[in-house]
């Protein structure tokens, strides 16, 4: 994971999988979501809500997801999965990406809430304050 | 209205960490569905022969509730919307044996010429190609 700027303080580059590819020849919808997933992994482990970093057994569950797909990305290139927590909310958080390639820019946007789950109690919970505080930190605040 | 309706029987290597079937997945699943929608309503034959591709141009998922291994799933897929360009199908998936919703998306998709890699304007033989399936001769 690479901190890269205020914006988007979670940079996470990988790069494109030949078999990424489908029957037209460029990258699946759905690996775009597997991308967006790994750039949020690199949110959660920065803000302390990764599952190998829980505070007391509290993660997040993915209530939504939405993406605008932009240009169709083709093998060989390299992506960049820019995120940031744009809200936090009592018991949610929003993410926004954006997913950026090499050869051309711009790729797809796309937006996600994540609700902060108590995994012991198997029920949403409280935003902790040490993920608020780590939150504005990490966006620059 | 077209509706098809695609059941899938959740493997184990589609459950995440987390016990559950991983949220990835259910792109997948709708995927799958789509498929079955296409394959169901349209002419493959007219598709390949024109060079046209049905491209996505965007995904909106609301997670409702968790699948687990050996659930099965049903994927419902109905066309909600045909526009000037775009297309909406509405898509959730339900567990057949509560009927539980575990999500529902919208799609949105252009029907795109693949030569020239340009949106085509979903009117006049096209129009009647995206809701029949088929292209007036």
């Amino acid at each position: 994971m690479e901190q890269t700027n205020k914006n988007y303080p979670v940079k996470v580059t990988l790069p494109v999988q030949w078999g990424e590819m489908d029957a037209l020849g460029h990258v699946n919808n759905v690996t775009y979501f597997r991308y967006l997933e790994t750039g949020r992994m690199g949110v959660l482990n920065a803000i302390k809500l990764y599952r190998d970093n829980l505070i007391e057994g509290i993660s997040t569950i993915l209530l939504k997801i939405d993406c605008r797909y932009l240009k169709p990305v083709v093998f060989p290139d390299t992506v960049h999965i820019y995120s940031k927590v744009s809200k936090v909310g009592n018991t949610s958080i929003t993410i926004e990406q954006e997913i950026h390639s090499d050869a051309l820019g711009l790729v797809a946007t796309s937006e996600s809430v994540l609700v902060v789950f108590d995994y012991a109690k198997q029920e949403k919970t409280a935003v902790p304050d040490v993920v608020r505080e780590t939150i504005e930190i990490l966006n620059g605040n | 209205m077209r509706q098809t309706l695609t059941e899938i029987k959740v493997p184990g290597f589609h459950i995440d960490v987390y016990g559950h079937v991983n949220n990835a997945r259910y792109l997948e699943y709708l995927e799958l569905g789509r498929w079955d929608f296409i394959t169901t309503y349209f002419n493959r034959k007219t598709i390949k022969e024109q060079q046209w591709g049905f491209i996505i141009i965007n995904i909106d998922i609301h997670y409702r509730s968790p699948a687990y291994f050996d659930d099965i799933l049903i994927v419902d897929s109905t066309v909600t919307n045909v526009g000037l360009v775009r297309v909406s199908l509405k898509q959730n998936i339900y567990c057949k044996e509560d009927q539980k919703l575990l999500a529902e998306a919208t799609v949105r998709f252009v029907l795109m010429d693949l030569k020239t890699l340009r949106p085509i304007r979903i009117k006049g033989n096209i129009k009647k190609f995206v809701e029949t399936g088929e292209l007036p001769v």
